[in-house]
């Protein structure tokens, strides 16, 4: 048991402790106090410093976006550049081309402020201007600041200009400048300016190269339209030429019957003037009621009447081949001269071929002997008979060139019932091709013919035919023995 | 170590023993604090061990039978000055297992520099929960305290074994609750 002093004492003890650890825990509590006091100083300035970077990091993001969008040349820096003078919070602002090249889409004498957005302000614009030192094109590589020579007079509110050219190429120069006031321009500011200056500088040269190229773009699609009206062109000249040669063949098988039907008519004539006469004599006798059946035998042989009617009948007969001669060659032109229409049918190859030989007939008719064993039951193929027909007329003149002494032309068919296709064999025992010639064969323009029997552009129209028709072409040629057009038709499935 | 357990043991000492015995751990064990103890400090933990070795001597007690004491006198002062979140828990088990997602957290909030002991649960079924005691400090009998004082709160019946000792030799401490 303790005694009370001692209690007191124990007590007294106690409160002094208590009264240290008291004290104690104040002085802790102050020190906690500035700490956090501190601390949220420090968590203030660093939201400050995160809130700074968000605002500059969502000015690169919205920056980078509008390089990267669709906007054209001059839509691109009126979005830049409102929205860098919005960012380093400047009263205008405005781009201005240095070139000697004139830039349609880059509108001069315009100015941005915060008041009136896009607006022309000559003076403005001239203020601007003279403060940017520049020769043309030349590349700045940081942001200029130069004062304002009477800024209170000029603008109130601007003491300061800031600019930064951007080259476009070797003779163009963008210059994006805007006028501030003394506490917008932080050095900080200019550094994430200089962050988006690569990438504004390539999306203005790519919008130029765009540009360029769809110049570039139209001029090839003038020259492919102007290639094509002269392929169509060539392609008639070539049809044409064909038709000039042709025609003295054609001309020849027209005057042929032409010639004896004149004649024939001509004798039909003296016929009817003999007849005529006949007619007269036997009207007198008749009327001197002299006539009777010897008189008129002795009439008819005077007059060689049986050998006219029989005649006669000969001539026009001879006159009727002839006419249907005359009209088939007429037909067969038709054919050809309809060969422009792309109308594909199913067609007899047969019939094409033959009416080929028709109208090339001329050529090989004297020189040459023309072997065209096609059966009659041959598959019929896909095709427009005309385009066709040109080429077979094409490949059989150009056998008959082949051999000017003469020689054979073999025409020979074959069905592959496998590959469902059907192959034609054109050959001639010609001159022949090398093989420096055979690789030009397809070629516009090459030819082997002396000048003015060729164009050389009877095989390449023939071969763009062919490949609108899907019919492989394959030629074997030995000089001096001859050459074989092979052409695969595929058959309809 | 935190002050309050500082000014807690203070607190439980008087109450236990009286005034008395305070001042004559003191006394013995002539600390570098004084003995003057505020919840808002942190004091250096060879004071608390010190003052556990004078109660042992003093009141013939196993130091950690006087850990253990301590801890489960301590636990329900402890839980008295908790924040709200802490008392949602009426069993041993499912607050053990809160202590390092729930208790030691919001002991964080108001010291982060705190050292707190770690535990990693090895085995559990309905009636046992085996876990792994973590501390630098090795109170692991200090810990039983604890739990045997929040047994008594939530009024479940309990013994814990110490599977695992770092003062016997072992390299871990493990301890075993079980549910009677």
């Amino acid at each position: 048991m303790t005694s009370p002093e001692e209690e007191l004492e124990l007590l007294r003890r106690k409160i002094a402790r208590e009264i240290k650890a008291r004290e104690l825990a104040e002085s802790q509590l102050e020190r906690y106090s500035r700490e956090v006091y501190h601390t949220n100083q420090s968590l203030k300035e660093n939201l400050q410093r995160v809130e700074k970077r968000s605002f500059e990091l969502e000015f690169l993001h919205n920056a980078s976006g509008m390089v990267n969008s669709d906007l054209s040349i001059t839509g691109l820096l009126k979005s830049i550049t409102s929205y860098i003078a919005k960012f380093v919070a400047a009263n205008a602002g405005g781009f201005y081309l240095y070139s000697d090249l004139s830039i349609q889409e880059v509108e001069e004498a315009l100015v941005w402020t915060k008041e009136e957005q896009w607006h022309h302000d000559d003076k403005l614009v001239s203020l601007i201007k003279a403060h940017v030192q520049i020769k043309n094109t030349q590349d700045i590589p940081q942001w200029i600041i130069a004062p304002l020579e009477q800024p209170e007079l000029e603008n109130p509110l601007s003491t300061w200009l800031i600019y930064k050219t951007y080259t476009l190429d070797k003779r163009s120069t963008v210059v994006l400048a805007f006028l501030c006031g003394d506490q917008s321009i932080q050095e900080e500011t200019l550094y994430v300016l200089d962050t988006i200056h690569d990438h504004l500088s390539s999306g203005l040269k790519r919008r130029l190269a765009d540009k360029r190229i769809q110049r570039r773009n139209k001029q090839l699609v003038d020259t492919i339209a102007t290639l094509e009206t002269t392929q169509q062109q060539l392609v008639q000249s070539e049809k044409m030429a064909s038709l000039g040669i042709l025609a003295a063949g054609v001309a020849h098988e027209i005057n042929n019957p032409i010639g004896y039907i004149k004649s024939n008519l001509e004798i039909l004539g003296e016929y009817q003037v003999t007849f005529s006469e006949l007619l007269i004599e036997i009207s007198s006798l008749v009327k001197a009621n002299t006539l009777n059946y010897d008189l008129l035998q002795q009439l008819y042989e005077k007059y060689d009447v049986t050998f006219l009617i029989e005649d006669a009948a000969d001539i026009l007969q001879t006159n009727i081949d002839g006419i249907k001669r005359v009209s088939d060659i007429v037909k067969e032109l038709k054919t050809y001269s309809h060969a422009g229409e792309n109308i594909q049918s199913l067609i007899s190859i047969k019939d094409c071929i033959q009416s080929a030989l028709k109208v090339a007939g001329n050529a090989l008719k004297y020189l040459h002997q023309v072997e065209a064993g096609l059966p009659d039951n041959l598959p019929k193929i896909i095709g427009n008979a005309g385009q066709l027909q040109q080429v077979f007329i094409n490949l059989f003149v150009n056998a008959a060139h082949a051999m000017p002494k003469g020689g054979e032309l073999l025409i020979q068919s074959e069905v592959n019932a496998e590959q469902k296709t059907l192959s034609i064999f054109v050959s001639d025992t010609g001159v022949g091709m090398d093989a420096e010639q055979q690789k030009k064969l397809f070629l516009p323009f090459y030819t082997t013919k002396p000048v003015g029997q060729g164009t050389g552009l009877g095989l390449s129209v023939s071969m763009a035919i062919l490949e609108a028709h899907n019919v492989k072409v394959q030629v074997k040629s030995d000089v001096g023995l001859g050459t074989t057009f092979k052409l695969t038709f595929p058959l309809p499935q | 170590m935190k002050g309050i357990v500082f000014v807690k043991l203070n607190e439980f000492v008087e109450q236990t023993w009286g005034l008395a015995c305070w001042e004559s751990l003191l006394a013995a064990t002539d600390l570098p604090s004084g003995g003057i103890y505020t919840s808002v400090m942190t004091y250096d933990d060879n004071e608390i061990f010190a003052l556990i070795d004078a109660i042992s001597k003093q009141k013939s007690l196993h130091p950690f039978e006087a850990q253990k004491t301590f801890g489960q006198w301590l636990f329900k002062e402890l839980y008295a000055i908790a924040p709200a979140g802490v008392h949602q828990f009426n069993d041993v088990f499912g607050f053990l297992r809160a202590v390092q997602d729930v208790i030691h957290v919001e002991v964080k909030k108001l010291n982060p520099d705190v050292l707190l002991p770690e535990f990693e649960f090895l085995e559990e079924t309905d009636t046992a929960l085996t876990f792994e005691y973590r501390s630098p400090r090795k109170m692991n009998y200090f810990c039983e305290g604890l739990i045997l004082g929040l047994a008594e709160y939530v009024d479940q019946t309990i013994t814990v074994t110490h599977l695992l000792c770092e003062h016997k030799g072992d390299k871990k401490s493990v301890i075993r609750v079980d549910k009677c």
